[in-house]
Order: structure tokens, then C-alpha cells, then sequence
């Protein structure tokens, strides 16, 4: 009775597993998943969007209605429209692959896929690596921005103030103390900036890992009634997690970039 | 050590860069398709409803102007009318007493001539009457004369005329 | 083996607080909201971040528990 109602499986590994590698890069099986996203992004869009119309097909509407969607959440944030209009191409990206993967999740029977005894798909977010890749990326991305905007001097002034210590070092007195705290502050702050990426990339990953793992013993549990909660639930998580990552990179993006064109912070 | 930490969770630089790549690839897709392209046909659209809103609040406005403008007609049609009428009548009573006037003119005119003529058939008749007075009494002279005519009679008849 | 259990555990009970601090941000907003509903819109997406801020102890406290 027992092992009728709950099926027992390994809990999924950690990490991903390699499938094959060309040139002594591994492609994983969330590298699979994501060329599998690609490829459905391309054909739904070149279906939905072959020819724009100022009164929107179904497709269309649906891609009107994300767009519109995404945009009204970075505006909350940002709270300008310029700063609105620049982020919106990267970070909206990020929001609809985040959220395509994530609600990919919740599909069943994907990871049931198998290629010599590994699972040919896996959800990308539930892996460190893309998580890690996104974030790192995007703090990249928001680095040069405040280059862009700040100039380079005023960008590495923003963590080293080279300026304020130069000024400090002609005083006498407690200045030299001020100094090691300031480089000291300055270390945390570059530290920091590594800990954003990683902070926001282990929330998502550790969101959807954990949802994974828990769907397996749910299942394992009781098979039948007891995991549709967990979905149900997870529909929700699914949503919340794509925000959450998109708007703390939007909220980086403030941090980093300057105030308004013309003005000088 | 770090590569340690991470490496228990998973992470290999290759595959993470190789994702990174993979969502750059969607990154190029999704920018110039999706927000490029939408993002524009969103614009334009809105951009025509708000010219469409603006053309329907101009329509109205220049309904209004126009009934408003027709309003005013009417109102300065009638103004114009009751003048026309004014002047009509006014026109009308002018001609109503120079016609009065010139039928008195004329009616005075024709009387008086009428008077004349009646004054001159009179004087005429009078005229005509004292010739033939005249010529009776010339006629009974002669017939007295004629007859036998005495001192006496004559004389009579003599100081009766001459009466 | 069995330390490895006990440090798992001691992991979990890291994530306790997460629970409460979470709904004492999810109660002010809704509080907030309630008070003024018009701000509504502009109140959730912050509480959602807030939330998820709150809750990275506990997915720290997830990877560790995965780590060891």
C-alpha cells in the first residue's frame, strides 16, 4: 500500500549534470533547457509578433500585456521614466527568462526526460551556475553603467574615496584612524558588491532548488493529494521569485547609475 | 576555497558562462524583437488614441462653435429682420402720407378747377342770359314800337326800362 | 556522520525567525495599505522585496544546509 501511494526517488543533485562537452565546455542539462527556452522564445515570438499590428492579435496582447506589466513593475521601483526606459530591454529580459523557467518548473514530467541515465532538461533557475551567471552579469552590466554615467574617476571614487584620503592625509592628528576605517569601508564595499551578486543569486537558486527537493519527498510522502498544494503554492513562489530577482537588480541599477541626464550627484 | 563552497553547490565557471552566453542570446532575441518592436507599436497606439481623443474633443469644440455661431445668426437674422420690418413700416407710413397728401393736393386741385369751371359756365350763363335779356327786350321794344305807340305809353314804357 | 545530522539541524533552527520577521513586514504593509489604499500598487512590489530580504537567512541558511 505504501509503496503504492508514494514514489520514492533520488532527491535531484546539486548541481547539474554534464550531458556531453564540445571543446572542453561541459554543456549541462540546464544549458539544454536554456537553448530549449531559446528556441521556444524564438518560434513564439517570430508566431506572436510576424506582423505588428496596431489592433494586437492573442499573441500579440500576450506580449503587450508582459511588457506592460514588467514595465509598470520597474517604474514602482525607479520611479522615472528615463531610468524606466533604459533598464527596461536587460532587466525585462531577466523577468521573462527568470519567469519562463521558473513556471517551467511546474511542468510535469520534464525532468523525466532521461539520456544515459541523466535527466535531459533541468530547470535552469534551480541551478547555481545560471543564477551565478545572471547576477554576475548584470552586476557587470550595472558597472559599466556607473562608469558611463560617473566617469571612470568618480566610479572608483564611488568605493575608494581616493579624493577624501588625499585630503585627510594633510591633516594631522586622529586623520590617520579615519583613513584605515575609510579602506576599510571601502574593502566591505567591494566585497559587498560580490555579496550582491551572490545574495541574489543563492535567494533564486535556493528558492527553486528547495522547491524542487520538495516536490520530490512531498511525493515521496504521499503521492497524490499532498503535492497539488505544493504546486499551487509553488505557482505562487514562482511569480514572487521572478519579481524578487528582477527588482533587486532594478534596485542595484539605482544604486549605481546616476541621478537624472544632466544633473550631478 | 571559495571554488570549494561554490563547487558544493554546483558551480563550474565553464557552465556558468556558458549560460550567461545562452541568456545573452535571449537577451538580443527579446530586446530586438519584443521590447523594440512592441514598445513601439505600444507607443504609436497610444499616440493615436490620444490624437484620436484630441480630434473628438476638437469636433466638439467646433460643434460648439458652430451651433453657438449659428445661434448668433439666427439671433442677428431676426435683429436684422424686425429692422427691415421697422424700416418697412416706417417706409410704408411715409408713403401712406405723401400719398394722402398728394390725393389732398390733387383733390384740392381738381375741386378748384372744378369751381372754376362751374364759375365760368355760370358766368357764361349769365353772359348768355343778359344777351338774350337784351335781345327780348329789343324784340319787345320793336313789337311795342311797332305797335301804336303813344306819347304817353312811351314814355311809360321808356321810364320802366330805364328803371 | 551523525555531527553532520546535528549541524542540519542546528541549521534549520536558523530559519525560526524568518517566519516572524516576514510577517511582521507582510502586517505593516497591509496595515499601510489599509490606511492609505491608493498606494496599494506602489506598496506590494516593496513589501515583495522586503520580504525577500528577509528571507535570505533562511535560503543562507538553505545552502549551508545543502553545503554540508
Amino acid at each position: 500500500m505504501q509503496e503504492f501511494l508514494s514514489f520514492k526517488r533520488d532527491i535531484s543533485s546539486i548541481g547539474p549534470s554534464t550531458i556531453f562537452e564540445i571543446g572542453g565546455f561541459p554543456i549541462t542539462n540546464s544549458t539544454l533547457f536554456m537553448v530549449l527556452v531559446t528556441i521556444l522564445l524564438i518560434v513564439f515570438v517570430v508566431v506572436a509578433l510576424r506582423k505588428k499590428s496596431l489592433i494586437p492579435g492573442k499573441g500579440q496582447a500576450f506580449f503587450e500585456i508582459v511588457y506592460e506589466a514588467v514595465e509598470r513593475q520597474i517604474n514602482t521601483i525607479t520611479a522615472s521614466s528615463y531610468h524606466t526606459k533604459r533598464v527596461l530591454p536587460i532587466i525585462g529580459s531577466i523577468f521573462i527568462f527568470v519567469g519562463i523557467s521558473n513556471y517551467f518548473g511546474l511542468v510535469p514530467g520534464l525532468g523525466s526526460i532521461t539520456f544515459d541515465g541523466k535527466s535531459l532538461f533541468r530547470i535552469a533557475t534551480s541551478d547555481f551556475n545560471t543564477t551565478l551567471g545572471l547576477a554576475f552579469g548584470a552586476i557587470v552590466v550595472l558597472h559599466l553603467v556607473s562608469i558611463k554615467d560617473f566617469g571612470l574617476w568618480g566610479h572608483i571614487n564611488k568605493f575608494i574615496p581616493i579624493k577624501q584620503l588625499g585630503e585627510d592625509m594633510k591633516k594631522g592628528g586622529l586623520a590617520p584612524i579615519y583613513m584605515f576605517v575609510t579602506i576599510l569601508i571601502a574593502c566591505l564595499d567591494i566585497v559587498g558588491e560580490f555579496a550582491k551578486a551572490v545574495s541574489v543569486s543563492l535567494r533564486l537558486f535556493g528558492n527553486m532548488y528547495a522547491g524542487d527537493v520538495l516536490t520530490t519527498v512531498l511525493i515521496g510522502i504521499f503521492a497524490f493529494l499532498l503535492p497539488s498544494f505544493w504546486v499551487a503554492f509553488g505557482m505562487l513562489g514562482a511569480l514572487v521569485q521572478t519579481i524578487v530577482f528582477g527588482s533587486l537588480i532594478t534596485v542595484f541599477y539605482m544604486q549605481a547609475a546616476g541621478p537624472e541626464p544632466g544633473e550631478k550627484k | 576555497m571559495i571554488e570549494e563552497v561554490l563547487g558544493k553547490l554546483g558551480f563550474d565557471w565553464k557552465v556558468a558562462l556558458a549560460n550567461l552566453v545562452n541568456f545573452l542570446v535571449i537577451y538580443y532575441l527579446l530586446r530586438n524583437v519584443v521590447f523594440k518592436k512592441l514598445g513601439n507599436a505600444i507607443k504609436e497606439r497610444q499616440e493615436r488614441i490620444k490624437q484620436g481623443l484630441d480630434d473628438a474633443e476638437k469636433a466638439k469644440q467646433s460643434l460648439l462653435d458652430a451651433s453657438q455661431r449659428k445661434e448668433e445668426l439666427i439671433k442677428e437674422a431676426y435683429q436684422n429682420s424686425q429692422e427691415i420690418i421697422g424700416n418697412a413700416k416706417e417706409e410704408r407710413n411715409k408713403i401712406v402720407a405723401h400719398a394722402s397728401e398728394e390725393a389732398d393736393k390733387e383733390a384740392a386741385k381738381i375741386r378748384q378747377h372744378a369751381l372754376h369751371e362751374a364759375d365760368m359756365i355760370l358766368k357764361k350763363a349769365d353772359e348768355d342770359l343778359t344777351e338774350k335779356a337784351a335781345t327780348l327786350v329789343l324784340s319787345g321794344v320793336e313789337k311795342v314800337l311797332k305797335e301804336n305807340m303813344t306819347q304817353g305809353v312811351n314814355e311809360k314804357y321808356i321810364k320802366s326800362i330805364l328803371k | 556522520m551523525e555531527t553532520q545530522y546535528i549541524a542540519k539541524a542546528l541549521i534549520i533552527l536558523s530559519m525560526v525567525a524568518t517566519a516572524p520577521a516576514e510577517a511582521w513586514v507582510a502586517a505593516k504593509a497591509m496595515e499601510a495599505i489599509g490606511r492609505n489604499p491608493e498606494a496599494g500598487d506602489s506598496i506590494f512590489p516593496k513589501m515583495i522585496v522586503a520580504m525577500a530580504i528577509c528571507e535570505s537567512t533562511a535560503i543562507y541558511a538553505l545552502v549551508a544546509f545543502f553545503i554540508i
